[in-house]
């Protein structure tokens, strides 16, 4: 580590320096020396302010006079200086977000996850090195940034986005999430959006919206979104976009394996259990690891498949994703200047999806993406659904299940108040079980609301309205 | 257990790949932000070695946008080497203060002479970050004159630049995201058409019926089709209708044989020829003699060009066969011996490729990836930064040009090629004023200069008739393009220089491995919204 200097660095040095620049004609701009900053742009009226964009959020006001006569204060009144910013997840993404904000004067940041590191991150997680594997990414992350960039205060929170409630998300000016599943996603998704208050035409309390910015990367491809809670779309107005995982059928992996995949899944899904039956296979355990490998390649040389090698057994046990240094890059400083735009208002928004793909030269595509017209998160819409008579509630929780809705353990209350099914507390669980097996019809009228609840959309309900065919 | 740190970059690019990367030095002009940045995402993944070549005394001013310096007393080159080198050990590098200024040095053959002696790796990939006009060209000049890819990186305010230079590269391991099965139903190979001769429907239980293959499945039926229609396979649609009837007539029920029901969906390939471009392919050929002299790196791509022509001409133009096949309902043996006739076949034509080619230094890898891409074979090449700089026009740039402008984005005066505009003005700017437009704090007197250098770069292209150009560029009172890039000043962005960064090194990874597809020629990032697109330039 660099030895860090006497003064502690503070905003105010980037100010004077600002000033320096700005003042003294003589500096011979062709040495590559000083450079303006983000301050110039924050301090200069602009034709496309974000007042001026299709998605406008707020307007524009530039700083007085940066530039030639700065004082501290005029800083501690940047709309960026002043902000708290939520950073969820500090991995590949987050490491970036992180960089990235210390680097745009957003001084005030909370970082939250709950992995330790890992060797595999080290390609591209840049604030970690050998010496921190196994520690808390979050802490060691927020370490390093408020170490390297004096003017930092970030404050880690290592753990899942569950343990915190809406209070919690709802102290941010906006959220940048670096997450790497469907199912974090949508939580944080329906939490943020479960903050807006509606007034009572069902109009949105804009001091109650917080815009989340959402990254993402596959190998050399990825997306930044932005999501005005109401306002744009959502997560969950997307999630058909992102169909749930499909897996080999259980005939193939038993009976006729062909490919390696089969003779791997084959030992992680079938013979594990059966040679382990108390014992939970730990994924990132090397023992463990080198089990399902050894047992992969026998079945495999059993049946003359070629090609059974430990890294695609861990690839496929852990349905690892490649990634790299310069996709997490190119997707974080994406997000981070729309928090920058969001925040300052000093350019206008994205509006609402870019992607990025860059294997075929690079294929870059921003579009709006539509709003899910009874989007059950962000749309207030009751949802519909016509079911059998005879369909029993075991049958309607498959349904919420496996159907559009994608839910993962669905409670539920009759809107006469009456409770059908609840998945906890233990008690309630067992005194409203025997409803499973009894038919809806016997329980609530058709055409009835019930209050759908579910850990996957944990601070928002979803009303369904059931009909008999 | 033996996990790589590199495991989930080796997933993409693989061993050969990062050998590539390892014996590759980046020399990187200035350590500005963005190519800090650029650099970052090499060092990370583990290129060889890094030379910082900069001329900046002092760093002490950017430490607030650029995440490799801090508030030291060191030269520009020695501080960003030295918080760059953190990120991996693996890495070697060192840096080189060029007192008298980049400008100077830039023009003397003999720096160059030594610099490119400093580098000992066999292959050099050169980022030259925020380089103004002047030395940008002195640059890319050497680079080409060197053989050296050069890539230039931009973060000016909003807007975000990335701009490919590189010697003629071939393109043989492109990885695109959908493969196209290579079955060779319309003409099998003798190990295809025997086993699929070997199946006697009526002889087999009802588990081995529907486990049959479909590549089998659909060369059954089209040998029975040709000989009831004198060797021909089915070509009008009521024809291929019949012939999808005739499958579904082989299966015992084809709502239960889910290999048949793949036979009806893969029905095409049993009468469509993928067909070579061969016109492609002889010029690939000419353009790779003409080039080879000049470029020896090219012998390879060259030697494999011909000895493919050779193979073309004694099989009927049918190239190497790839011998991959996709997984299918099958049983395992069934499926292990189609994969075994495939893989059989494909062994031979390699053979047969290897006896073509003239010179035995060609790889087996190199071989065999240029077999499987057959198809998909090109030579990149790009425009020089020289040829740029110096609006030379041509009609295939006006064409590109026009696309660019007739299909806008959504919001026309946000699409990113009247940007690059701007930023050309910007550049033409410098070389008038030795200096960007606002970067004193009387911005607002450079807007109208800068409109001067808008219209001038405009008409030397020869875009002042295109209506996007006219209503946007031209026409616009007040100009707020000028406006706009008169308040950037040249500012650094650092997410602007951070994604630029990321597109810069993510090209450099496919220039280096030879995997993938590199863009042609200029990325331009407009950060206003985030829209970006690509151009020739």
């Amino acid at each position: 580590m660099d030895t860090m200097p006497e003064k502690k660095r503070s905003r105010d040095d980037m100010i004077d320096e600002t000033k320096e620049t700005g003042e003294s004609m003589d500096i011979d701009f062709s040495d590559g020396g000083a450079r303006r900053d983000l301050m110039t742009l924050l301090s200069r009226a602009s034709p496309f302010g974000n007042e001026n964009g299709e998605l406008p959020i707020g307007e524009f006001e530039p700083l007085s006079k940066i530039g030639s006569n700065v004082v501290a204060s005029d800083l501690a009144e940047s709309p960026l200086s002043k902000a708290k910013v939520l950073v969820v997840g500090a991995g590949g993404l987050g490491c970036e977000l992180l960089k990235n904000l210390a680097l745009s004067g957003i001084s005030n940041i909370h970082v939250i996850d709950l992995d330790n590191i890992d060797i595999t991150n080290l390609n591209r997680q840049f604030l970690f090195r050998m010496k921190d594997v196994g520690k808390s990414k979050a802490e060691v992350a927020a370490n390093f940034i408020n170490t390297r960039c004096p003017w930092m205060k970030v404050t880690p929170y290592h753990g899942k986005i569950q343990d915190k409630g809406p209070s919690f998300y709802a102290s941010f000016n906006c959220i940048i999430s670096g997450l790497d599943n469907i199912e974090a996603r949508r939580w944080l998704n329906a939490t943020v959006c479960g903050l807006v208050e509606l007034d009572s035409d069902g109009d949105p309390d804009p001091s109650t919206i917080i815009p989340i910015v959402d990254g993402g990367t596959e190998g050399f491809n990825g997306q930044a979104r932005i999501i005005i809670p109401r306002i744009s779309s959502c997560f969950e107005c997307s999630l058909s976009a992102f169909p749930p995982q499909t897996s080999f059928p259980l005939c193939t992996i038993a009976e006729t394996p062909r490919r390696p995949e089969h003779c791997i899944a084959y030992a992680f899904i079938l013979q594990w259990p059966k040679e382990f039956p108390d014992k939970k296979l730990d994924k990132d355990s090397p023992e463990d690891m080198q089990w399902v490998y050894e047992c992969a390649a026998e079945r495999a040389k059993k049946y003359n498949i070629e090609g059974v090698t430990l890294m695609m057994t861990m690839g496929v046990v852990k349905n690892i994703i490649p990634a790299v240094a310069s996709t997490n890059a190119i997707v974080s400083a994406a997000c981070t200047n729309e928090v920058v735009k969001l925040l300052s208002f000093c350019s206008q928004t994205l509006n609402s999806y870019m992607m990025y793909m860059g294997t075929q030269s690079v294929y870059s595509h921003t579009f709006i993406y539509e709003k899910l017209e009874a989007c059950p998160v962000c749309s207030s819409q009751v949802q519909k659904l016509t079911v059998s008579k005879s369909m029993t509630v075991n049958g309607l929780i498959q349904q919420l299940c496996s159907g559009d809705l994608r839910l993962k353990a669905p409670s539920m209350t009759s809107a006469g108040g009456s409770t059908i099914y609840m998945q906890k507390p233990p008690a309630l669980e067992k005194a409203t079980r025997p409803n499973l097996d009894k038919p809806l019809s016997a329980l609530i009228e058709s055409g009835e609301e019930l209050t759908v609840t579910d850990p996957v959309l944990e601070h928002v309900s979803v009303t369904v309205r059931v009909t008999f065919e | 257990m033996s996990t790589n740190k590199y495991d989930r970059q080796l997933r993409l690019w693989g061993a050969k790949g990062q050998k590539a990367l390892g014996e590759t030095t980046l020399v990187l002009f200035r350590a500005t932000a963005v190519g800090t940045e650029s650099a970052k995402n090499l060092v990370l993944p583990g290129i060889g070695h890094v030379l910082v070549v900069d001329d900046a005394a002092s760093a002490q001013k950017e430490y607030s946008s650029n995440f490799f310096l801090v508030n030291q007393d060191k030269n520009r080159a020695q501080l960003s080497w030295e918080l760059l080198q953190e990120l991996n050990p693996d890495v070697q590098g060192s840096f080189l203060h060029v007192a008298e200024g980049l400008s100077t040095a830039c023009a003397k053959p003999e720096w160059w002479t030594n610099l490119w002696q400093t580098v000992k790796t066999p292959k050099i990939l050169v980022i030259a970050s925020d380089l103004e006009p002047g030395i940008l060209q002195m640059v890319g000049q050497a680079c080409a004159a060197k053989g050296v890819p050069v890539i230039s990186v931009q973060a000016y305010g909003m807007l975000g630049i990335c701009r490919l230079q590189t010697p003629p590269l071939p393109l043989m391991d492109p990885k695109p995201a959908n493969t196209t099965p290579d079955l060779r139903l319309v003409r099998p190979f003798p190990g295809l058409q025997n086993l699929a001769d070997g199946i006697l429907w009526d002889e087999l239980k009802s588990h081995e019926h529907s486990h049959v293959p479909y590549p089998l499945i659909l060369a059954k039926v089209a040998k029975e089709w040709k000989s009831s229609h004198g060797g021909a396979l089915p070509k009008t649609h009521a024809e291929k209708q019949e012939f999808r009837d005739a499958i579904k007539a082989a299966s015992r029920d084809i709502g239960k044989e889910v290999n048949f029901e793949e036979a009806m969906k893969n029905a095409y390939t049993a009468y469509t020829e993928r067909s070579l471009d061969l016109d492609h392919l002889a010029s690939l050929r000419d353009s790779v003699d003409g080039l080879v002299a000049t470029q020896p790196s090219l012998k390879t791509f060259g030697d494999l060009l011909h000895a493919l022509d050779k193979f073309l001409k004694e099989h009927d133009n049918q190239p190497p066969l790839h011998g991959a096949i996709p997984d299918m309902t099958a049983s395992t043996e069934g499926y292990v011996t189609l994969q075994n006739a495939y893989r059989d076949q494909a062994k031979a034509d390699l053979a047969e490729m290897r006896q073509y080619l003239s010179s035995g230094d060609v790889s087996e890898e190199d071989l065999s990836t240029f077999c499987h891409n057959v198809h998909l074979l090109e030579l990149y090449q790009t425009r020089t930064l020289v040829d740029e700089m110096a609006a030379k026009v041509t009609e295939e740039l006006q064409e590109d040009w026009m696309m660019a402008t007739m299909d806008p984005y959504e919001v026309p005066a946000m699409t990113p090629f009247l940007w690059y505009l701007g930023f050309r003005a910007c550049q033409v700017f410098h070389q008038e004023h030795s200096r960007y437009p606002g970067v004193l704090d009387a911005w607002e007197e450079d807007v109208s200069l800068l409109q001067e250098c808008v219209v001038k770069v405009v008409t030397s292209l020869g875009l002042q008739e295109n209506d996007l150009v006219k209503s946007t560029l031209l026409a616009a009172d007040p100009p707020k393009f000028a406006q706009e890039l008169a308040r950037y000043g040249q500012a650094e962005i650092h997410s602007i220089s951070s994604l630029i960064g990321g597109v810069a090194s993510q090209e450099a990874v496919k220039i280096i491995t030879g995997q993938y597809v590199p863009l042609n020629n200029t990325y331009v990032y407009n950060g206003i919204v985030s829209v970006a697109a690509v151009y020739q330039c």
